[in-house]
C-alpha cells in the first residue's frame, strides 16, 4: 500500500505534468493581459507590465454596466433559487401530503429535458411581455432548479425524524421546525447550492445571448464575446476582458469550494 | 357607540379563532406541504412544463417568430425535412465525434490523475483546486484564450505543435483543424471536474480491499485494473453519463469561435447538433423546424443514455 519514494516521486512528476497543461491558458491570459501593445507576443520583464489595459477597458468598453448587469442577474437568480429550491426540498423530503410523488417527478423531470426545448417557447414569451432586454427577462424563467431541489432534498433525507420529533413535543410547528431546525443544520448543503446557481448564471452565454439584443443590457460573458470579435487584433485587451470575467468565479470559488465537493459526493455517487 | 362596542368585545373571539386555525394549518403537513411546492410549481408551469408543451405543439407546425399568426399544421414534415437535410447529418456526425473521443479521453485521464492525487501525501487540495478551475471558468474566456494560443504564428501551442508535424495554421479557422481544436477545448474543460468525481469515488473504497489485495501477492498494476476499476464502475457510469450530455450540448465554444461568422464556421466544420438548431430557431426565424431539432436532441440524448446504461450493466 504504502508507497516508496520513488513512486510519490513519479506521481508528483505526473500531476505536476498536468498541473502545466491547465495552468498554461490561465498563466497566458493573465500575463497578455498586463502587456503594451507594443510588447504583445513577446517575453517581457515584469518591470514592463502594465495596467493601462485594465484602464482603457474600463474607459472605453460599456464593461461597468455589463459588470452590473451580470451581478444583478446572478444575485437575483441565486436569492429566488435558494428560497424557491430549498422549500420544495423540504416539501418533498419531509412532509406528507396527496400529490406529493407527481409533484417529485415533475421536479426531478426537469433534469432530463435539455433546454433547446424549452429556448423557443420561451423567447417568445419573453418578447410578448416585452422583456426582451430587461432584469426580469433575465432572471424571473431562471428561479428554480430540478438539480438543486434533488440535492437538498437528499440533504433534508439525511436529518435524523427524531430531530423533528422533539421539535414537535417543544411546540413547533412545521413552518417553525422548517426556520429553526432544518435551515440551521443545512449551511452546508446551502453552500453547494450557492456555488453551484452562482457559476451557472455568472458563465451562462445561450440565454443572456438570446434574450438581449442590446449592448447596455449585455451580462460579462456576451460583453466578454463581442470584446474578443471587435478587439481580436489585441489580445492584451481581450485577454484583460477574460481576467475580468473570471476573477470573480475563481473568488467565489475558492470561497465555497468544499461545497461544491461536497455537493458531488452526496448526489453524484448516487447515481 | 353601542355597536362599536360590540364589536370591540367581539374582536379578541374572533382573532383567537384566526390564531388557532393558522397554527392548526402550520401544523398540518398538507398544508405547508402545499405551500413550500406553491412557488415552484407555478413557475415551473409557466417556465417549463408550459413551454415544453407548446415547442411540442410548435414542431408540428409552420410557424416563425416574424409572424406567429401564420402558424399552419404540418403533420410530420418538419421532422422529414431534418432527416433529410444533409447539414443536420454533418451536425450529428461531429457531435458523435465529439463525443467518441472527447469523453473516453478525459474519463481516462480524470481516473490516471485521481488515482495519482489519491496516494499523494502532500498538496493534493491544491492539486485538486487547481484542476478544477478549467471547469468553472466561463466557455466563453476559455474559447478565446485557446484561440490565441492555436493562431497562425503568434499561438504559443501551435508553434509547440509544429515541433510534432503539425501545421502553422489557426486551428479554430482551418477546415481541418477546428474540430480537433473543440475536442482539446473540450478535454480540457471537464477534465478536472470528471477528476474530482472519481477522487470522490476512491475515497468510499474501504483499505482492506487492497491489503487483502496485497496478502494475495497483486502489484499496483494488478491492484489498479482488478480492484480500483471495478470498484470505481458507479462513477465511470456517471463520468461517462454527464460526459454524454455535456458533449452533445456543446454550444457556446463554437458559437465564440465563428467570431462574426455564420455558426459552425468555418464552412461549417464545427456545425453542432445545437449549433444546427440554434442557427434554424434564431438565424433563420424558423420556430416550428427549430423545435422539431430540439426534440431530436433530446430524443438522440435519451436512447444515447439508455444505451449506454445497457452496455455499462452487461459488463458488470
Amino acid at each position: 500500500m504504502t508507497d516508496s519514494r520513488k513512486a510519490q516521486f513519479l506521481r508528483y512528476l505526473l500531476l505536476f505534468m498536468f498541473s502545466v497543461f491547465f495552468i498554461v491558458p490561465f498563466g497566458y491570459a493573465i500575463y497578455t493581459s498586463l502587456l503594451s501593445k507594443s510588447d504583445i507576443g513577446h517575453l517581457v520583464l515584469p518591470s514592463r507590465w502594465t495596467f493601462e489595459n485594465y484602464i482603457d477597458i474600463f474607459t472605453t468598453s460599456d464593461i461597468l454596466i455589463w459588470y452590473k448587469n451580470s451581478i444583478i442577474v446572478t444575485f437575483g437568480i441565486l436569492i429566488g433559487n435558494l428560497i424557491v429550491n430549498t422549500m420544495a426540498a423540504y416539501s418533498l423530503a419531509r412532509l406528507n401530503y396527496r400529490g406529493r410523488g407527481v409533484v417529485f417527478f415533475l421536479v426531478i423531470g426537469m433534469m432530463m429535458v435539455p433546454y433547446q426545448v424549452m429556448i423557443i417557447p420561451i423567447f417568445s414569451m419573453i418578447v410578448d411581455l416585452k422583456w426582451l432586454n430587461t432584469y426580469q427577462g433575465l432572471i424571473i424563467p431562471f428561479l428554480f432548479q430540478g438539480f438543486l431541489v434533488f440535492l437538498m432534498r437528499q440533504f433534508f433525507l439525511t436529518v435524523p425524524k427524531e430531530l423533528e420529533e422533539a421539535a414537535e413535543v417543544d411546540g413547533l410547528n412545521k413552518i417553525g421546525i422548517f426556520f429553526r431546525i432544518m435551515l440551521p443544520l443545512s449551511k452546508g448543503a446551502i453552500g453547494t447550492q450557492i456555488i453551484f446557481s452562482f457559476t451557472g448564471t455568472w458563465n451562462s452565454f445561450v440565454w443572456p445571448v438570446t434574450l438581449v439584443n442590446d449592448s447596455r443590457w449585455y451580462v460579462m460573458t456576451v460583453g466578454l464575446n463581442t470584446l474578443k470579435n471587435r478587439y481580436f487584433e489585441w489580445p492584451n485587451l481581450t485577454m484583460t476582458g477574460v481576467v475580468l470575467l473570471t476573477v470573480p468565479i475563481i473568488i467565489v470559488f475558492l470561497l465555497f469550494q468544499r461545497h461544491m465537493v461536497q455537493g458531488i459526493a452526496t448526489t453524484g455517487l448516487k447515481g | 357607540m353601542t355597536p362599536n362596542a360590540e364589536t370591540n368585545r367581539s374582536l379578541p373571539r374572533q382573532k383567537r379563532g384566526l390564531r388557532t386555525r393558522l397554527t392548526g394549518m402550520a401544523n398540518s403537513s398538507t398544508f405547508v406541504g402545499y405551500l413550500f411546492v406553491a412557488p415552484i410549481l407555478i413557475l415551473m408551469g409557466i417556465w417549463f412544463y408550459y413551454p415544453l408543451v407548446q415547442s411540442f405543439i410548435y414542431s408540428f407546425q409552420d410557424i416563425s417568430f416574424l409572424n406567429p399568426d401564420a402558424a399552419k399544421f404540418v403533420g410530420f414534415s418538419n421532422y422529414i425535412e431534418i432527416v433529410k437535410d444533409k447539414d443536420f447529418w454533418t451536425a450529428l456526425r461531429h457531435s458523435l465525434l465529439l463525443t467518441v473521443v472527447a469523453v473516453p479521453l478525459q474519463a481516462i485521464i480524470a481516473l490516471v490523475i485521481a488515482v495519482n492525487l489519491n496516494k499523494v501525501l502532500r498538496f493534493k487540495g491544491v492539486f485538486r483546486t487547481l484542476y478544477y478551475m478549467p471547469y468553472i471558468t466561463s466557455t466563453i474566456a476559455v474559447t478565446t484564450v485557446f484561440m490565441y494560443l492555436f493562431m497562425q504564428n503568434d499561438g504559443v501551442v501551435t508553434q509547440f505543435l509544429t515541433w510534432f508535424g503539425f501545421p502553422d495554421v489557426s486551428w479554430y479557422a482551418n477546415v481541418k483543424y477546428a474540430l480537433p481544436f473543440l475536442m482539446i477545448l473540450t478535454i480540457w474543460t471537464y477534465t478536472g471536474f470528471y477528476m474530482v468525481v472519481y477522487l470522490g469515488g476512491l475515497q468510499t473504497i474501504p483499505n482492506d480491499i487492497y491489503e487483502a489485495g496485497v496478502v494475495d501477492g497483486a502489484n499496483g498494476w494488478q491492484q489498479f485494473w482488478k480492484l480500483t476499476v471495478p470498484m470505481l464502475k458507479p462513477v465511470t457510469y456517471l463520468v461517462i453519463m454527464s460526459g454524454i450530455i455535456n458533449v452533445m450540448q456543446l454550444f457556446d465554444q463554437p458559437y465564440a469561435l465563428a467570431r462574426n461568422g455564420s455558426l459552425g464556421s468555418p464552412a461549417g466544420a464545427t456545425s453542432t447538433i445545437v449549433t444546427y438548431f440554434y442557427s434554424q430557431a434564431f438565424s433563420f426565424n424558423r420556430s416550428g423546424y427549430g423545435s422539431a431539432a430540439a426534440f431530436i436532441i433530446f430524443a438522440l440524448i435519451l436512447v444515447l443514455s439508455m444505451l449506454q446504461r445497457r452496455f455499462m450493466k452487461e459488463e458488470i
